[in-house]
C-alpha cells in the first residue's frame, strides 16, 4: 500500500502541475498538459486498474485508447484553421 | 455484479483482468464512447481555435482541478478498499468504499455548483460550440459518475455484509474497476477542455 | 411446455404470421404502384396501402412480443401466468381492434374516419405510424397495460432472472413511450421532436431489451450454456443500446428547427448504436459454438444466429450509413432510408419473432422439435426470406444512390419524379425480389403443416 499512496501523491502532485501550466508561455501548455495526462492516465490504468499484472492483448488495450487518442488530440491541437 | 463466476482474481492466477470479464468488455466500449467525444472536441477545436480558447477562459479551472483531485483521491481510497479485502477485512473495504463514494458525492456537488454558475450566467449548450461539448461532456461524465457510485455503493453494502472474503471477491474488483475508470476519463477530459489552448 | 398457462402464447403467434403476411401483400402492391402507377387505383390508393403495410408489421409485432412474453415469462418465473383469462381477452380485444382498424383504413376515407373515431376531440392522427384512430390506441394502451400487469405479477410472486427483468422493462417502455403518441403538439418541430420518442426509443431503445431478452431466452434454452455466462452478456447488451440509443436519437434531429448541438450529439452516439448490435451478433455465435448439447431443434439455432447476423447488418451497417449529419443532410428521407428501415425491421425483429416461434410453437404442439422434413422446409424459409431482403436492401440502396445523385447533387438537379423514373429498374427489381419473398413466407407457413416422421414428443 505504500507503493499506492506515494502514486496517489504522485498524482495529486501531477495535477497542479496541470493546473499551473494554463499560466506557462503558449508553446509549452499543451505538451506539458499532455505529458503529465499520459503519466497519470498510466499510473491509473497499471496500478488501480491493475493492469500491468495481466497478460496478452488485454492488458494492452487500455493503454492503446490512451496512447492513441493523446496522439491524436496532440495532432489536432497542431492543426490551423488558417 | 453478486454473480461470481469462475474469473480468478490476480492473485488467485495471475495474468488475468481483475473482476468480471464482463464488465470489462463494457469499460472497453465505454472508453471507445468518450474517445470518439474527445476527439470530436479537438477536431471540432480546430476549426475554431479563437472561439474555443476565448470561451474556455470562462471556465472555473480551479473547480476542475479540486474535482481532478476529488476523483483521483477517491480511486485511490477504492484501491485500499481492494486491499483490505484481499486480507478478509469486510468492514475496513466496506469502510473505504463508504469513504470513496462521499469524495464522489462532493464531485458532483462542485459540478453542479459549476454548471449553476454558468446556467445563471445564461450560458446553454447553444451557445457555441465549445459549451456544447463543455456541457454535454461534462452531464455525460457526471453521469458515469452517479453510475459508478451506484455500483461502489451495491458493493459497499454487500461487503459490509460479509458478501466477500479474501478468497471470493470478485465483486469488489469489478466495481473497483469501472470506478478506475470513470477517473480514468475525467483524468483526460480535465487538461483538455480546462487547461489545453 | 412447461407451464399450462403458456399456451396463450400460441393464438397471438397465429395472429401474428396471419397479419404478417398481410403486411407483405400489401408491400407487394406498394411495389407494383411504384413502377406502375394506376395499379388498383382508384380502390388502394399508395398512402392507403403504406398505411397498411406499416401498421400490420407494428401490430403483428407487437402480438409477437405479447405471445412471447407470455410464454417466456411463466417458464423464467417458474410458475402459471396470473391470469391466462386476461391474456386470452386481451388478444381477442387486440384482435378485433386490429382488424377493425384496417377495415376502416381501407374502406373509408382516412378524412372520414379522423372525423367518425373523435379526432378532433384529440388529435392524434395523420402522422406515419402513429396513424391509429383514437379508439385504437386507447385500445393498444388499455391491452398493454392490462398484459403488463398480468406478467408483472407473475414475475413478483416467481423468480426473478435477468432474463425476465428484462423483458419486462422492456415492455413497460414500449407502453410508455407509446404514450407520446397522445401529444400532438401545434408546433411541427415539437410534434416531430415527440414522434420520435414513440418511433426511435422503440426500435433503437426499448424493443432492443425485448429483443436481447428473447434472444437469451431461447440461447439459454438450446445451447445449455451457463444462464449465468448469458445473462452477464445481456446486461452488457442493454447497457450500451440505452446510453447509446438513448442519446442517439439526435440523428433525427439535425434540420427540423432543433438547437444544432443535436448534430453533434446524434452522430457520435448513434454511431456507436451498431456496437450492441454487433455485441449481439457476437453474443449469439459464441453461444452456440459454446453449446453443452445439440438441441433437435435446429431451426431455431438457425433462427437465432440470423437475427445477430442480419440486426447488425441491417440496423448496424445501414443504419450507420446514413447516421453522420454530414451524409445524412444527403440521404434524408431517400430510399437509402427505406433500404435500411426494411433490413433493419426484417433482421432485428420480424427475425427474432421467428426465431422465439420456431422455438415455442413445436412445444405449444406437444413436441421438442418439428420433424426433419418440416425442418427442412423452415430452412428454406429462412434463406428465401432472409436472402431476398438483402436483394431488397441492395436494391434500394442502388435506387437510393442514383436518386441522390440525381436529385440533390448534380449541378441540375433533376426534378423528384423525373428522378424516380431514372430508377425505375431497380422497383422492378425490387418487386420481383418480393415475390420471392412472399414464396419464401409461403413455405414457412406451409412448414407448420408438414407431418413427416415423428420426433420424441417432450
Ligand atoms: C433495429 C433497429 C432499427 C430499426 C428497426 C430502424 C428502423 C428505421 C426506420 C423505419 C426508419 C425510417 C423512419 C421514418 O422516417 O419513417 C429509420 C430511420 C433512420 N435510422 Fe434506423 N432503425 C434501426 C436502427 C438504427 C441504427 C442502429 C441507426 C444508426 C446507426 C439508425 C439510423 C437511422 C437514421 C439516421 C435514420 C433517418 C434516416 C433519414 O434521415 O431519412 N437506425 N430507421
Ligand atoms: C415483399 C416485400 C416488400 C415490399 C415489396 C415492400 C415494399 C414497401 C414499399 C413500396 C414501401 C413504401 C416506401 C416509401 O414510402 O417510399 C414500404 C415501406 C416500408 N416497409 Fe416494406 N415491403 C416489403 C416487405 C417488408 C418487410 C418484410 C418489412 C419489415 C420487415 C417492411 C417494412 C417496411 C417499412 C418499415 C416501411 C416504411 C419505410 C420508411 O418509412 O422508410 N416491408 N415497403
Ligand atoms: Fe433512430
Amino acid at each position: 500500500m505504500k507503493q499506492a499512496t506515494a502514486l496517489w501523491l504522485l498524482l495529486l502532485a501531477l495535477t497542479a502541475l496541470t493546473t499551473q501550466a494554463s499560466t506557462l508561455a503558449a508553446g509549452m501548455i499543451v505538451p506539458l498538459a499532455l505529458a503529465a495526462t499520459f503519466i497519470k492516465g498510466q499510473v491509473v490504468i497499471d496500478h488501480f486498474m491493475a493492469l500491468r499484472h495481466v497478460a496478452g492483448i488485454l492488458r494492452w488495450l487500455v493503454p492503446a485508447w490512451l496512447m492513441l487518442l493523446l496522439g491524436l488530440i496532440a495532432y489536432a491541437f497542431t492543426l490551423n484553421p488558417n | 455484479m453478486n454473480i461470481a463466476i469462475a474469473l480468478p482474481t490476480p492473485q488467485d492466477r495471475p495474468g488475468t483482468l481483475p473482476g468480471d470479464l464482463a464488465m470489462w468488455f463494457f469499460i472497453f466500449a465505454e472508453l471507445l464512447v468518450f474517445g470518439v467525444l474527445f476527439l470530436a472536441y479537438a477536431f471540432a477545436r480546430a476549426r475554431n481555435v479563437e472561439l474555443f480558447d476565448a470561451s474556455q477562459h470562462n471556465l472555473d479551472r480551479l473547480s476542475g482541478a479540486i474535482n481532478t483531485a476529488l476523483l483521483i483521491t477517491s480511486s485511490y481510497f477504492v484501491v485500499r478498499a481492494v486491499d483490505r479485502i484481499r486480507h478478509g477485512a469486510s468492514r475496513a473495504c466496506a469502510a473505504w468504499l463508504a469513504a470513496a463514494m462521499a469524495l464522489g458525492a462532493a464531485f458532483l456537488a462542485l459540478k453542479l455548483v459549476e454548471f449553476g454558475g454558468k446556467f445563471a450566467a445564461g450560458i446553454t449548450m447553444s451557445t457555441n460550440t465549445f459549451f456544447m461539448f463543455y456541457i454535454g461532456l461534462g452531464f455525460f461524465h457526471f453521469m458515469h459518475v452517479v453510475l459508478g457510485m451506484v455500483i461502489l455503493g451495491y458493493v459497499a453494502v454487500k461487503a459490509w455484509q460479509g458478501g466477500y472474503s479474501a478468497a471470493d471477491h470478485t465483486g469488489v474488483e469489478t466495481g473497483a474497476s469501472y470506478w478506475h475508470m470513470v477517473d480514468l476519463v475525467w483524468i483526460v477530459l480535465f487538461p483538455l477542455i480546462y487547461v489545453m489552448h | 411446455m412447461k407451464y399450462q398457462s403458456q399456451a396463450v402464447a400460441k393464438p397471438y403467434f397465429i395472429a401474428a404470421i396471419g397479419l404478417f403476411v398481410g403486411q407483405i401483400l400489401f408491400g407487394l402492391i406498394m411495389g407494383l404502384q411504384y413502377v406502375v402507377g394506376d395499379f388498383l387505383f382508384p380502390a388502394i390508393p399508395f398512402n392507403v396501402a403504406r398505411m397498411v403495410h406499416t401498421n400490420l408489421l407494428i401490430v403483428w409485432l407487437l402480438f409477437g412480443f405479447m405471445g412471447a412474453a407470455y410464454y417466456l415469462i411463466p417458464e423464467e418465473s417458474e410458475r402459471e401466468l396470473y391470469s391466462p383469462k386476461l391474456a386470452l381477452a386481451m388478444f381477442w380485444i387486440f384482435l378485433v381492434a386490429g382488424a377493425l382498424t384496417i377495415v376502416g383504413y381501407l374502406f373509408v376515407p382516412y378524412a372520414k374516419l379522423a372525423e367518425m373515431t373523435g379526432n378532433d376531440l384529440l388529435a392524434t392522427m395523420g402522422r406515419e405510424f402513429l396513424e391509429q384512430p383514437l379508439p385504437t390506441k386507447i385500445g393498444i394502451v388499455i391491452v398493454a397495460l392490462a398484459m403488463l400487469f398480468n406478467l408483472s405479477m407473475t414475475v413478483l410472486k416467481g423468480r426473478k432472472t435477468a432474463i425476465n427483468l428484462v423483458m419486462l422493462l422492456g415492455l413497460w417502455g414500449l407502453a410508455i413511450f407509446f404514450l407520446f403518441s397522445f401529444y400532438n403538439p401545434a408546433n411541427l418541430v415539437k410534434d416531430k421532436f415527440y414522434w420520435w420518442w414513440v418511433v426511435h426509443l422503440w426500435v433503437e431503445g426499448v424493443w432492443e431489451l425485448i429483443m436481447g431478452a428473447m434472444l437469451a431466452f431461447v440461447l439459454v434454452k438450446v445451447t445449455g450454456v451457463d444462464r449465468e455466462v448469458i445473462e452477464k452478456w445481456l446486461y452488457v447488451i442493454i447497457a450500451m443500446a440505452l446510453i447509446t440509443g438513448l442519446v442517439g436519437m439526435g440523428h433525427h434531429y439535425y434540420w427540423i428547427g432543433t438547437p444544432e448541438y443535436w448534430q453533434w450529439w446524434g452522430s457520435v452516439f448513434s454511431a456507436l448504436e451498431p456496437i450492441p448490435f454487433f455485441m449481439m451478433t457476437l453474443f449469439a455465435f459464441n453461444m452456440v459454438n459454446r453449446r453443452r448439447r445439440e438441441h433437435p431443434n435446429k431451426a431455431a439455432v438457425l433462427w437465432a444466429l440470423g437475427t445477430g447476423v442480419m440486426a447488425f447488418l441491417g440496423a448496424g451497417v445501414w443504419g450507420f450509413l446514413h447516421t453522420l449529419a454530414p451524409v445524412n443532410y444527403y440521404t434524408h428521407g431517400s430510399q437509402i432510408t427505406a433500404a435500411h428501415g426494411h433490413m433493419a425491421f426484417y433482421g432485428a425483429y420480424v427475425m427474432v419473432v421467428l426465431t422465439m416461434i420456431s422455438y415455442t410453437m413445436p412445444l405449444l404442439r406437444g413436441r421438442e422439435a418439428n420433424s426433419p422434413k418440416a425442418q427442412v422446409l423452415e430452412m428454406w424459409a429462412f434463406w428465401l426470406m432472409t436472402v431476398s431482403m438483402v436483394f431488397i436492401t441492395l436494391f434500394l440502396t442502388a435506387a437510393g444512390i442514383l436518386q441522390i445523385w440525381l436529385q440533390r447533387m448534380g449541378e441540375t438537379p433533376l426534378g423528384f419524379m423525373a428522378t424516380q423514373d431514372q430508377v425505375a429498374l431497380f422497383y422492378w427489381m425490387r418487386e420481383y425480389t418480393g415475390l420471392v419473398f412472399f414464396t419464401g413466407l409461403m413455405l414457412y407457413i406451409g412448414s407448420f403443416f408438414v407431418k413427416g416422421d415423428k420426433t420424441q414428443a417432450s
